[in-house]
């Protein structure tokens, strides 16, 4: 009896898992578009990579931006910030306004590669 | 995978580099959900751009992931005599024994970066079977070499993309999962039926 149910939850549960991740990876490989077209991060200038885990300095790294900019974009100092991540900085200093820091880090690094001048629109920092 | 945990890893990863990423592989060999496959397609991403040496964090990585994969094999090790006391006269545990060590190489090599999901089982029946150890971290070794080679190439071929490509490797070898156990159910059932033959059932009289 032991063996009957052993194969059956084998049989079962690679079924579900076959059909369940069959279907989410053609649904991801539809939605990449084909062929893949290799992207090197290296050149990348596009913003909406930018991520909440992400750090200022590695942020400067890949748009090859100096990073003072970007502490002088938030307005806030770089001692004790450079290792925080995006989302740090945005609950420590920004609590109010979700999703804040990285739309004006985005609005910076354009604004930096077009060379035009940020507009100082940042809220007053909330000191933490 | 943890998301917040493996985004927390990204970060401290981003910040202290090698250290960090050999933290993450031993955690993932052990079976934390760390996002270990993530991670490193990630830092395949940022070797490309040039933000971490390719050869430092491959060697960082893969000492890492062997030191996890030993102490794996070790806790299966020093479990085997709970799990002969328990299992030891069952005719499953010992051919399911026997049979691992005809295909343990297989098994360790292929674990390690086509079905991952069962990496941490096969170093505890690796560790458990009484399998030598020198020749579980030779294949160890290669399989790990492979992964770190396969996915960290990945991260520096796509690049930006990377975490789309992430997502498709994890499908991927979810979806291997599902073939290997139905397989594996379609390749028992036959012999289940074969040693658990239909009883007749004869009524009284005839």
């Amino acid at each position: 009896m032991k063996g009957k149910i052993g194969v059956g939850l084998l049989i079962g549960s690679g079924l579900v898992i076959v059909a369940l991740f069959g279907f989410r990876l053609m649904h991801e490989v539809r939605r990449w578009g084909s062929p893949p077209r290799p992207q090197p991060l290296a050149t990348t200038t596009d913003v909406t990579l930018v991520r909440e885990w992400m750090t200022i300095p590695y942020i400067a790294h890949t748009y090859a931006i100096p990073d003072g900019m970007l502490f002088e974009a938030l307005g806030i100092p770089e001692k004790n910030n450079r290792k925080k991540s995006l989302q740090e900085i945005n609950d420590e200093y920004f609590p109010a306004q979700d999703g804040f820091v990285i739309t004006r880090l985005q609005d910076a690094i354009l604004a930096f590669q077009r060379r035009e001048t940020l507009p100082p629109n940042a809220p007053p920092v909330t000191t933490p | 995978m943890s998301e917040t945990l493996s985004e927390f890893l990204l970060t401290q990863v981003i910040n202290y580099g090698a250290p960090l990423f050999a933290v993450n592989l031993f955690l993932g060999a052990l079976g934390v959900p760390v996002g270990a496959s993530f991670t490193l397609i990630a830092v395949g991403a940022f070797t490309q751009q040039g933000y971490f040496s390719w050869f430092e964090m491959a060697l960082f990585g893969l000492a890492g992931a062997l030191v996890g994969d030993a102490l794996s094999f070790s806790i299966g090790h020093f479990g085997k005599g709970w799990a002969q006391r328990r299992f030891g006269k069952s005719p499953a545990w010992i051919n399911a024994g026997d049979y691992f060590k005809r295909r343990a190489w297989m098994a360790i090599f292929f674990t390690r970066f086509l079905v991952t999901a069962l990496a941490i089982p096969t170093n505890l029946i690796a560790g458990g079977s009484g399998y030598k150890f020198s020749r579980f971290m030779l294949y160890d070794a290669l399989g790990e070499t492979m992964w770190i080679i396969l996915y960290g190439g990945l991260g520096y071929l796509f690049g930006s993309q990377w975490e789309t490509v992430g997502q498709i490797v994890s499908d991927f070898g979810w979806l291997l999962l599902g073939i290997v156990l139905l397989f594996a159910g379609i390749r028992l059932g036959p012999r289940w039926l074969k040693s658990h033959p239909r009883k007749k059932f004869i009524r009284a009289g005839n």
